[in-house]
């Protein structure tokens, strides 16, 4: 099993690390020849997953790997430890990475090359320790099961949603999402001493597939579908602003929250990331 | 904006282009979870109370909106058995309710752009209802000076340019609304034409009956009226171990000029701090006191009021018999200083057996 690779994009990957790390304090990093998965879904509080895919030449170059499974390599870290490390080397002109084993204990060296104010070269070492998956268990890693969404949106820039969302957040713990096929998205929340929805309009409402013809006919544009979601989680999914371009929203009404992050455009991206924050059901539905 | 097709029903309908001034009003008072609104033809009066000996008033007057229609209700009967303290020609009932103020005040600020802390600071600061918490920036480090303190970031004038990037310092706008006794308090917010828009329904309860503590203009005992800085740097001098202020107000400076005219001390467990003001023009505009003067005060309590001297350029210093406290703090609004804009807080002093 070997895996070496030079981080040609430290400030990507390095935002990348810092969406997800608010969300999960493992995970689970599946490395291929063509692709890097990012993935979190150990059970957390509120049970929100990321799962992402992102092209090896995003981030890295002069790439590497081999295995007995099919050149593919999975292991799990420490979300912050990783971070920690990216965040060290983000100006630095040189950052190589491999698998090594120090002690008996697997781990991801990285290999920093960095200059001092007088332009001395430095050399700095970190080792992230790692958990190599089998490849039994890793053919078990599957995206969550979702129902056909009822309706996708592009989301206004994270950044504007999140100061909304923060504010909402000392107000209920429960935020409604709401949005339908007329390009309205609508952030709601509703406790004893407080109504409050903020309400954008003019958005894309992206077509993700062909739509059925019969579909066509059954849904009214004007419909906003909504979701519950636990006000914590939406703030920390927010995150994602570091790195986001293009956000669209899946919202499967009742079940979940399919939110796409696109590193790069949309048409040619870098890499997409995944997040699922589930619904929050509430007995009295209206 | 136009008027909506119900206006003729509702009480209050009211706009402004920019809730900054306003959220600096009511943040004022934010250690407060509950306040009492009190909506009337001159403006609106916001008051808290904490503790059952310290009242704070914001007078937000009509002038500080761009619009402000108030069509009283029909009096109900426990209303036509009062004693109305308006000092209209007609008997003009007030809207009185309660509302949970946190509420407001998130409300206003949704789009991150009401004024005070940065939305970049707001993430990293703790909500603190503790107005002891000294969250906005002073760049002041002068300590007891007599001599004038320039605060270039007074009522947060410096954080206006750090705004976010894009360059633009954006505003929020308020449309706000009230139907009367029984409906919500509306509030309409947006930061500009396109962008999202915020519509809040806020509950409004049956207001408690107020405490009051009255006065007589006649029987004050001290008026001091100075610049906000003096008060405002030495109250935060103050160690937070320190449970008690004394106001220590002698005119017997003004003949011998070494001596402090305003003394304020702030004892504790741990020892004690003393501040001194002597009489002179750039530290004490006015002073007016004809004995000397000395009440003690909880220090918890008066650190209340810090937040709306912080956002104040000048306060008056009042004392009356049995040691009421009371201070009237000149709110910088982006409108004139005309305005007169200000907060009020009156203090009950501590008995001496206490």
């Amino acid at each position: 099993m070997r895996f070496r690779a030079s981080i040609e994009n430290v400030p990507t990957f390095s935002k990348i690390m810092q969406s997800i790390e608010k969300l999960s304090k493992t995970c689970t990093i599946r490395l291929t020849e063509e692709t890097i998965r990012i993935i979190c879904n150990t059970a957390n509080e509120g049970g929100v997953q990321v799962w992402s895919q992102i092209r090896i030449p995003t981030i890295f170059s002069e790439y590497r790997i081999e295995s007995n499974a099919n050149n593919e390599i999975t292991l799990v870290l420490a979300t912050e430890a990783l971070l920690h490390v990216l965040k060290s080397a983000i100006s630095s002109p040189e950052v190589m990475v491999k698998l090594a084993k120090r002690n008996n204990v697997a781990c991801l060296s990285f290999d920093i090359v960095t200059q001092t104010k007088q332009g001395k070269k430095v050399q700095i070492a970190h080792d992230v320790k790692i958990v190599i998956m089998k490849p039994t268990e890793a053919e078990l890693l599957k995206e969550p099961l979702c129902p056909e969404p009822d309706v996708h949106i592009v989301l206004p820039p994270l950044q504007k949603l999140r100061t909304v969302v923060e504010r909402l957040r000392s107000l209920s713990d429960v935020v409604g999402i709401f949005a339908n096929g007329s390009g309205q998205l609508k952030l709601a929340i509703q406790t004893e001493r407080i109504k409050s929805d903020t309400l954008w309009t003019g958005l894309t409402n992206p077509v993700m597939r062909e739509p059925e013809p019969a579909e066509e006919h059954d849904h009214d544009p004007e419909e906003f579908h909504a979701v519950l979601i636990s006000a914590r989680s939406l703030l920390k999914f927010l995150t994602a602003h570091v790195i986001a371009n293009t956000t669209i929203a899946c919202i499967c009404a009742r079940h979940c929250i399919i939110l796409y992050v696109y590193i790069g455009s949309v048409g040619e991206p870098g890499g997409v990331l995944t997040f699922y924050l589930p619904a929050i059901l509430d007995e009295d539905e209206d | 904006m136009s008027q909506e097709p119900n206006a003729i029903s509702t009480v209050l309908s009211a706009s402004v282009h920019d809730v900054r001034d306003l959220a600096a009003m009511l943040r004022g008072l934010s250690f407060s979870s509950a306040a009492t609104m009190s909506i009337q033809p001159a403006g609106v009066e916001v008051m808290v109370e904490e503790s059952r000996c310290l009242i704070g008033t914001a007078y937000i007057s009509a002038e500080m909106f761009d619009e402000f229609q108030f069509t009283p209700e029909a009096p109900s009967e426990s209303q036509n058995n009062e004693v109305n303290e308006s000092q209209g020609d007609d008997l003009v009932m007030p809207s009185v309710f309660e509302i949970h103020l946190p509420s407001l005040t998130e409300s206003l600020n949704i789009f991150g752009t009401a004024g005070g802390l940065s939305s970049a600071q707001m993430a990293k600061k703790r909500w603190s209802a503790d107005a002891g918490s000294d969250d906005e920036p002073s760049s002041t480090t002068t300590r007891r000076s007599n001599a004038k303190i320039v605060d270039l970031n007074a009522q947060g004038r410096l954080d206006q340019f750090f705004q976010p990037q894009n360059g633009e310092v954006k505003k929020t706008s308020l449309r706000l609304s009230y139907g009367g006794s029984g409906h919500p308090l509306t509030l309409l917010l947006a930061e500009d034409a396109t962008g999202p828009t915020t519509t809040c329904e806020l509950a409004t309860l049956q207001p408690e009956i107020p405490s009051k503590f009255p006065y007589n203009e006649e029987e004050i005992l001290v008026w001091i009226i100075m610049p906000s800085i003096g008060l405002r740097d030495a109250i935060s001098e103050f160690d937070p171990s320190c449970d008690t202020l004394t106001i220590i107000v002698d005119p017997n400076a003004t003949q011998t000029p070494s001596l402090p005219a305003l003394r304020l001390q702030a004892s504790g467990v741990f020892g004690s701090t003393e501040i001194e003001y002597p009489n002179h023009k750039n530290v004490l505009e006015t002073f007016q006191c004809q004995e000397r003067v000395e009440f003690r005060y909880r220090l918890n309590i008066i650190n209340k009021t810090l937040r709306a001297l912080q956002s104040s350029f000048k306060t008056s210093l009042q004392i009356f018999p049995d040691g009421l406290l009371r201070l009237q703090f000149m709110m910088n609004t982006s409108r004139s200083k005309k305005d007169g804009a200000f907060i009020e807080f009156r203090c009950l002093a501590l008995d001496d057996e206490a």
